[in-house]
């Protein structure tokens, strides 16, 4: 499931949150994204692993990070993706102390903390950027 | 709260009285300084002072059992805190805090209520203002419900931009997100593409409008309609 040379990145987006959904995926694809869109967990293990994806995106709701991590976690390995491609989770709870970082949780798994309408699409362009250079 | 020479013209309501009904207000004045998230209306506790804004942005937020909570109504310069006193309510179920921090001009609710009692000018003025709020509770119930966080973004940056008389408002993506009703990657996301079309610059809770018309051409109708509703009684 590699993708074809010169093709555009490809993220699977996990989000439940209806009003953010269609939002996010516009934005991915004005960022220059190929998005696979998954509504909940149960979604995404159904179709996930279909298509090759560069990048899982997850932001689920009434969950902390870590939990979100983990779910990312399992949706990634249900897909057999290899353990490199990156997982971003979007924290949804945070006081002003982690406003605006990205924090690494090992390996490429990543949680971010929003503040800057910019900062998710520096993020997701780094990861990708380097995915690009590693394959 | 320092206090120093109240400057009455700055509030659209204050700036409509005439002079005999204002002379009655101005030796109970005080112009007043007010921080961010200080609570000026607590729930179930009778409203004492009344706050008519200068350059700060007062919030009635309605909270829910589970905590989540949305805004239900803002006042600006255009407008005044304690609207049940007037109606002889006394206390209210809605907390009303400082979203935008800024100078007030505070004046004990007693002293309005003798005055709007006499039935004069302030009181058809002050009956016009809370006409529109109720206009404003209704517009945004239904808009709440049916128009999409970007619209309503624009919209709530607008007025809040009215309210202050500025085009830098100050505010975190936390608080839009209670303001809007929506959790804080739908307000990212929202942010995100007005910024990419260059209609806003957003730094660090501090949000610049780079382009007024077009960013109303994005706001859902209901900033037109209150804001026609405003301009129709009070210019």
């Amino acid at each position: 499931m590699n993708r074809e040379p010169g093709s555009q990145p490809t993220i699977f987006l996990v989000e439940e949150d209806d009003d953010t959904r269609s939002l996010l995926k516009q934005n991915l694809q004005t960022y220059g994204y190929r998005v696979l869109l998954a509504l909940d967990e149960e979604d995404a293990l159904d179709h996930v692993g279909v298509h090759h994806a560069d990048l899982l995106l997850v932001n689920l709701v009434g969950k902390t990070p870590m939990e979100v991590l983990q779910i990312g976690r399992r949706i990634r390995e249900h897909a057999k993706y290899d353990g490199h491609t990156p997982l971003v989770v979007m924290a949804e709870k945070y006081g002003p102390d982690l406003e605006g970082t990205d924090v690494n949780m090992g390996g490429n798994d990543w949680v971010t903390y929003l503040e800057d309408p910019g900062q998710l699409k520096n993020l997701l362009h780094r990861l990708t950027s380097a995915r690009r250079v590693e394959e | 709260m320092n206090e120093h020479s109240p400057a009455p013209d700055g509030n659209r309501l204050l700036a409509h009285l005439p002079a005999e009904e204002l002379a009655l207000l101005r030796p109970h004045m005080e112009q007043v300084q007010l921080a961010h998230g200080q609570r000026i209306i607590l729930p179930h506790v009778p409203i004492k002072d009344l706050f008519f804004p200068l350059n700060s942005l007062l919030s009635l937020v309605t909270t829910m059992e589970d905590g989540s909570s949305v805004e239900s109504g803002s006042i600006g310069r255009e407008g005044m805190s304690g609207v049940p006193v007037l109606l002889d309510a006394v206390e209210t179920t809605m907390p009303t805090f400082v979203q935008i921090p800024g100078e007030a001009i505070r004046i004990k609710a007693s002293v309005v209520k003798e005055v709007y009692e006499r039935g004069g000018e302030l009181k058809k003025i002050l009956n016009r203002y809370i006409h529109t709020v109720i206009v404003v509770g209704s517009q945004s119930t239904a808009c709440n419900r049916l128009h999409n966080i970007e619209a309503r973004l624009a919209r709530w940056l607008l007025a809040s931009s009215d309210g202050i008389g500025s085009k830098e408002v100050n505010i975190t993506h936390e608080y839009l997100a209670v303001m809007l009703g929506v959790r804080r990657a739908g307000v990212s996301e929202a942010a995100a593409k007005l910024q990419e079309r260059n209609l806003i610059r957003y730094n660090r809770g501090n949000v610049t409008i780079v382009e007024r018309e077009s960013l109303e051409m994005s706001a859902c109708e209901c900033y037109h309609a209150i804001r026609q509703e405003y301009e129709r009684l009070f210019s």
